[in-house]
């Protein structure tokens, strides 16, 4: 009987994997009803705050930002999610563009309308996001990423040409999971606020689009 | 014998050795108990199942996604299962895994609590955000910024406030408050002489707040404020008013 036993174990060490041993002792075990080891059972408590959760999404974003009257210029955007579920998310996000010159300032090539500093635009804003077509893209035949669809609405503040405007915007974005810590975006909006600039009160419609990368943590 | 218990002990090994691979420091393999469960390849409702885990088998929890677990089977498969399906697993104790979410007992011992409000102030769209620490379920204090953008002038507000829940466990749970801050007027650059009022205030108001789910809590408030804008050219305190709605996330 004991040889039989040595021959195993034997075995099992030239196998050279500690962990394989514990099971052939087992298995052996239940052939012989025999205890060779007595069990050393560890209670393992299940501690659920260790469970890494990550429902927040950093954005770093570029793009354009089309300033009514003031041409296109380029934005950056730095954006934070929180998802809410797996459809709904809260956004909160910075912005800083600036405008460049009105036609009338170039064709005329008079005094301009706004200082340097009135031209700097910056803008914050507060949204509320809904995934509404998620799914997977195919990449060849054997891989694939998650995607979707979302569309975003939400109110902010836009400071530009000397003043503070309040804003609202709405938009469509898709989000490209290329794993479960890194995001591509890309994503268009509209700026909605009204200006005064040249005396007669307008709404003024600014078309925002970026492309960016999320990390999820 | 001796051939079938090596057949035995050859069979088992890899199995076995992959059921204590997926066992990493700190995790705890839960096993099956619903006839199966399903792997998707996405922390959503929308996502393929790509996989099935049949009954007994163990899994580990790699990590969560709002009501979604990234879980590995014994096999290697790594994939998404909903909360609903995760609760229905077993600790290796034999208990149902519990996955504890606020409650409204969370909600009403909250200590901190973070939010995003906004209104009218005056005539004007106001946007606000706020942080609160609770003291007892009676009383909090809150640290208030807003911003309010108006056609004529914008204005920066900062306050403190105390607030008084006087029926802390009702739905709709009323609250009084009182607060001190500081605002900043700024006149719109088309104005012709904009200069910017820097003023003391204070404030009274009521509102409620009620627990929408999970760590969300909804507000609505009311309030009045007294601008001390008197000096010597003008005699009258300003009076504003305010409504704001808003959600909250508590901790």
């Amino acid at each position: 009987m004991e040889t039989w036993f040595r021959y195993l174990f034997l075995i099992s060490l030239l196998l050279g994997f500690s962990g394989n041993s514990v099971v052939f002792a087992q298995s052996a075990d239940n052939q012989d009803d025999e205890v060779l080891i007595q069990p050393d059972v560890k209670r393992t408590d299940f501690d659920e705050s260790k469970i890494n959760t990550d429902d927040f999404e950093l954005l770093f974003t570029f793009g354009f930002l089309s300033i009514e009257d003031f041409g296109v210029n380029s934005l950056l955007a730095l954006k934070i999610n929180y998802y809410v579920d797996e459809n709904i998310f809260v956004q909160a996000a910075i912005g800083q563009s600036s405008g460049g010159e009105t036609s009338y300032e170039i064709l005329t090539g008079g005094a301009p309308l706004l200082t340097e500093d009135e031209r700097d635009l910056s803008y914050y804003n507060i949204n509320l996001g809904y995934n509404l077509l998620p799914g997977e893209a195919f990449l060849g035949d054997s891989v694939a990423y998650n995607t979707a669809l979302y569309i975003t609405a939400g109110i902010g503040n836009t400071d530009f040409a000397g003043d503070e405007r309040f804003t609202f915007n709405y938009g469509v974005g898709y989000r490209f999971l290329l794993s479960d810590t890194f995001t591509i975006y890309s994503d268009f909006r509209n700026n909605v606020f009204d200006m005064d600039t040249f005396g007669r009160e307008k709404t003024a419609n600014n078309l925002e689009f970026t492309v960016g990368i999320g990390l999820i943590f | 014998m001796r051939l079938l218990a090596l057949l035995v002990t050859v069979c088992c090994m890899p199995l076995s050795a992959m059921a204590q691979q997926i066992v990493e420091d700190g995790q705890v393999a839960l096993s099956i108990a619903d006839p199966f469960i399903d792997l998707r390849s996405g922390a959503g409702s929308g996502y393929p199942i790509f996989y099935v885990i049949d009954r007994g088998e163990k899994i580990v929890i790699l990590k969560r996604k709002t009501e979604w677990f990234k879980i590995r089977a014994e096999d290697g498969k790594e994939g998404w299962a909903s909360k609903l399906q995760m609760q229905k697993t077993l600790l290796p104790s034999g208990q149902n895994l519990q996955i504890n979410e606020a409650t409204i007992q969370s909600y009403l011992e909250r200590q901190w609590e973070i939010g995003v409000t906004s209104g009218q102030f005056q005539k004007a769209p106001v946007i606000s955000l706020y942080g609160a620490y609770s003291f007892t379920e009676n009383m909090s204090s809150e640290v208030t910024l807003a911003q309010s953008i108006g056609n004529v002038s914008s204005s920066n507000l900062v306050k403190v406030n105390v607030l008084m829940f006087p029926f802390p466990e009702w739905q709709y749970s009323p609250f009084f408050t009182l607060g001190l801050g500081n605002i900043k007027v700024k006149p719109n650059a088309t104005l012709i002489n904009p200069a910017d009022k820097n003023n003391r205030m204070s404030q009274i108001g009521l509102g409620f707040k009620t627990w929408l789910s999970r760590r969300f809590i909804l507000r609505f408030e009311i309030n009045d404020y007294v601008i001390f804008s008197a000096n010597n050219d003008k005699d009258e305190n300003e009076d504003l008013s305010e409504w704001k709605l808003g959600f909250a996330i508590f901790f």
